[in-house]
């Protein structure tokens, strides 16, 4: 029993030494030219570049030309699909809060963790720092000891789970423009997020693993339990399409900023709760 | 579609387990100058209260001009307790778990970073070897408390 749990811990040990050694490699074509970091960095930080051709596809999906049927059925994969690409990003909080593995670039530096009330210190691992500013900063920040707490768990990459998720569900609605997404997420946001040293392959696998699950429960859901209140909420879009096209934007304006400005407007809600409460 | 839930449940399971199993990780400590190596000792309140350790002055009480020009300089740098040696000083922020050296050579630096249940920082000495001591608690009602040392 106990050399089974050497050998397991071996494996495990060997697998990760693997997905270090492949995240490097891909990391090594980072830094070595500005133009090539500086697309990567566009890819990452631009959310019309990153995230719009996937909102657009979402938005074609909703109006493509179909038959009444076919069209509350679509609506009802991508209304699943929405509701899955907030469990996912829920779920990889929850994730990333318990498995403490910090980004690539910090884990380049001199760091010691915290095993058993024991200080272990960790083997660096290579870093190569892409020319973009953007890339430049986050390193600058991190020799000043400024930690964004969001560069200490990257495991699972939440937006890996988030970008297939949303990428399958538009597929699932509608082949032609969920091929597109799904080659936008696998050959650019991917590749992107590994040559910057953001994530490693785990991460990234992770994620998608994670997205894809939630999806398929969502979708699941939706032709099951929920399949009322998805259906009510398909012909509620067919019914009132001047109101449904106003929350479309909306959806689709929040999915190209990856949700960006309702996690702010939640944190302004809890802010004002806790105001409300002291007072 | 089932097949392929059940294939991705079991794939994700199997990375969590892997992940997890290398990474049994309570806290963490950044070590910004690199001629540093860090120690950890564990300590409860009575070996506490017999340590000595040293106590730590107010931000408040400090006069040198060039260190409270320095700090303020800074965005969002709200040092806690500070300890001063000859000429040097060092300052914890218990709200961002960041130790920081200064003297008027170097000016105002960052020597480690402190995560997890290693964030709160207490209290901060240094002896005549110039090895530094960082009095960490885990979290408000343990009994346990961390001692770091920062060894040149």
């Amino acid at each position: 029993m106990l050399e089974l749990g050497v050998n397991l811990n071996g494996f495990s040990a060997g697998v990760l030494e693997i997905n270090n050694n492949l995240s490097s490699l891909l990391n090594s074509l980072a830094g070595q030219s500005l133009i090539f970091d500086n697309l990567v960095g566009l890819v990452l930080k631009n959310n019309l570049v990153k995230a719009g051709v996937i909102g657009a596809c979402f938005f074609a999906a909703w109006h493509e030309r179909k038959t009444i049927l076919e069209t509350v059925n679509t609506r009802k994969i991508l209304i699943a699909t929405l509701l899955a690409i907030i469990a996912v990003l829920a779920a990889m909080r929850m994730i990333s809060h318990s498995v403490l593995i910090p980004r690539t670039f910090v884990q380049s530096q001199k760091i010691y963790f915290l095993e058993d009330n024991r200080l272990v210190e960790n083997a660096p691992v290579k870093y190569r720092l892409p020319l973009d500013e953007s890339s430049r900063k986050d390193y600058r920040d991190l020799q000043r000891g400024d930690i964004d707490t969001n560069n200490l768990g990257s495991f699972p990459s939440d937006h890996a789970g988030f970008f297939l998720a949303l990428s399958l569900g538009i597929w699932c609605a509608s082949r032609r423009f969920g091929i597109i997404a799904l080659a936008w997420t696998l050959g650019v946001i991917y590749p992107a997020k590994l040559i910057s040293g953001q994530h490693t392959l785990l991460d990234i696998l992770a994620g998608a693993m994670v997205g894809m699950v939630l999806l398929f429960v969502c979708q699941f859901l939706a032709g099951g339990l929920g399949e009322k209140i998805v259906n009510y909420l398909s012909e509620w879009t067919l019914k009132n399409r001047v109101w449904s096209s106003a929350l479309l934007f909306l959806t689709v304006f929040e999915l190209a900023s990856t949700l960006g400005h309702i996690r702010e407007f939640l944190k302004f809600l809890a802010a004002a709760g806790s105001y409300f409460l002291i007072s | 579609m089932k097949l392929a839930s059940i294939i991705c449940t079991v794939v994700l399971l199997s990375l969590l387990w892997l992940v997890s199993s290398q990474a049994e990780r309570d806290g963490f400590v950044v070590v910004i100058d690199e001629s540093y190596r860090a120690e950890i000792a564990i300590v409860n309140q009575t070996e506490l209260a017999e340590l000595q350790f040293p106590a730590a002055q107010s931000f408040e009480n400090i006069s040198n001009r060039e260190l409270r020009r320095a700090v303020e300089r800074e965005q969002n740098f709200p040092p806690e307790s500070i300890f001063q040696i000859s000429e040097n000083y060092y300052l914890t922020d218990n709200r961002h778990g960041k130790l920081s050296g200064f003297n008027s050579q170097d000016g105002l630096k960052t020597i480690a970073v402190f995560g997890g249940k290693l964030k709160n920082l207490q209290s901060v000495g240094v002896d005549k070897h110039g090895i530094i001591f960082i009095l960490i608690k885990s979290d408000i009602n343990s009994q346990t408390n961390y001692i770091v040392k920062l060894i040149k």
